[in-house]
């Protein structure tokens, strides 16, 4: 088997390409754009590629990507000094930067990428009602004006919505299954 | 789905409180605007994403994260669960409660007041609902402004010590400031908005029925000297005075004498007397004036 350049430059790629967007969803934690979330993700592939990073032991690629884009978020706004809403608190707990607060974001961006990939596939009507409900917290009421249907139609969407992710969702489910006992 | 039953939200509540990172991470997962902001990223990210590939496993599930990961869920998928209990206290009568909010604020109240706060106060605001006679050491947090909301009349704070007299059943309500800014904000007599800044040592009398608010300097000290237990008054209308005591011992009053109501007085007056002690000491200010009827006290 073929240890060479090339074939560790094929192996990247392949990561890259899996990986991009999950890494970028996670570094728009941190920056403003995605034009700045992609630099960021790309950069760290370019210095993995071209220093030919060795990973610690039981350290996965994953590990690795995560930790090193969260700080390459890190450096650039500290850099840019850019302050929105969240960056503060970002800052505050990259200040705190043990262990704990990394997998504390990494925990949080897994599971919104899980739920936000349901939410994304459910049929048109329920998502954009799931949304309105769940993401943007309007009320029964307020989504049944914007929409013009009725009240029950939103609850029967809502209903549905929350039946078919939790269909979908059911690994999750299972977890909180058994913390919870539910 | 079901609701979580009280030992699931004991777990839950343990959970948040065994780290801050834990209780940041569900500030955040109950926040719509967060989630808002979240899958608008979300959008973005995957945007050139070839359909289908965006499930692709990410998930490295640990037991140790296990509550985490339920917690977050639960608080995703079914908002609403999680809303504080409320607790309501009330101050026995003829006695003061003292207790102290989730948040380290410290509060007095006197007789029959009663307040309703929050199990754990959550989001930008400590908002709690009050009414009667109360002393508020507030715990600091600038980010986090504490309101005391007595039936439309707020008074708004960051961290500092007043005194609140707000009673439902009466005309006016005051607020006497011993230290530090806090504001008032109600809405006046054609609902526009109003927000009065006060400094220490002012007292701020809100007329509900006019729904004006007018501040003045005092002698805001003697505001809180009922947490002592004594009651101070300063310069005084007769009536005000003696509706404070009425209410201390339970009694109804009825004052039938617009002279007798509008003589002033000053005084201090011990609470841990009894009611005959200190009915005695206006019998003597008002000999032959005062008299009896089951448990209303006459004045003509």
């Amino acid at each position: 088997m073929s240890t060479g350049p090339d074939y560790i430059s094929s192996i990247v790629s392949e990561i890259y390409g899996k990986s991009r967007s999950f890494l970028c969803f996670y570094a728009m934690r941190f920056v403003e754009s995605i034009q700045e979330a992609e630099d960021i993700v790309h950069s760290v592939f370019e210095r993995m590629l071209s220093r030919n990073v060795e990973l610690e032991d039981g350290k996965s690629v994953n590990s690795y990507l995560l930790s090193a884009v969260r700080n390459a978020c890190l450096n650039h706004i500290t850099k840019k000094k850019v302050h929105s809403r969240y960056v503060s608190a970002w800052l505050k707990e990259a200040e705190t930067s043990d262990e704990d607060s990394y997998v504390n974001s990494r925990i949080e961006t897994e599971i919104l990428w899980e739920v936000f990939s349901k939410v994304d596939n459910l049929p048109d009507g329920c998502r954009q009602i799931f949304k309105m409900s769940y993401l943007e917290g309007m009320s029964n009421q307020e989504i049944a004006d914007r929409l013009g249907i009725s009240v029950n139609t939103v609850k029967s969407q809502k209903a549905r919505s929350k039946e078919l992710l939790r269909e979908s969702l059911k690994d999750l489910f299972a977890v909180a299954a058994v913390f919870f006992g539910l | 789905m079901k609701d979580l039953s009280e030992d699931e939200s004991k777990e839950l509540e343990r959970w948040r409180e065994l780290s801050s990172l834990n209780e940041d991470l569900y500030q955040r997962m109950s926040d719509p605007a967060y989630l808002e902001k979240r899958y608008s990223d979300f959008t973005k990210a995957t945007y050139a994403e070839a359909k289908g590939r965006k499930s692709s496993a990410h998930i490295w599930w640990r037991w140790g994260i296990l509550a985490a990961a339920a917690a977050i869920l639960l608080a995703l998928i079914l908002p609403g669960f999680f809303r504080p209990q409320m607790k309501t206290v009330t101050a026995p009568q003829k006695g003061i409660a003292r207790l102290e909010l989730p948040d380290g604020t410290r509060v007095w109240m006197k007789s029959l007041s009663s307040i309703t706060y929050p199990e754990r106060f959550r989001g930008k605001e400590r908002t709690v609902s009050f009414n009667g006679e109360g002393y508020f050491e507030v715990a600091s947090s600038k980010s986090s402004p504490f309101i005391v909301d007595a039936d439309g009349f707020e008074v708004i704070a960051t961290g500092t010590k007043f005194d609140i007299k707000a009673y439902r059943d009466e005309s006016r309500a005051y607020a006497a400031l011993m230290d530090g800014e806090i504001s008032i904000h109600y809405s006046d007599s054609s609902g526009r908005e109003c927000r009065d800044n006060m400094h220490t040592g002012e007292l701020a009398v809100f007329d509900k029925v006019r729904r004006n608010n007018s501040i003045m300097t005092a002698n805001t000290s003697i505001y809180s000297s009922w947490i002592g237990g004594v009651y101070s008054f300063e310069s005084e209308k007769l009536e005000d005075i003696m509706r404070e005591v009425c209410r201390y011992y339970g009694y109804n009053l009825i004052i039938a004498d617009e002279d007798i109501k509008n003589k002033v007085l000053s005084g201090r007056l011990k609470m841990s007397d009894s009611s005959d002690v200190i009915i005695e000491v206006f019998r003597e200010f008002l000999p032959g004036h005062i008299s009896f009827e089951s448990d209303t006290i006459i004045i003509k």
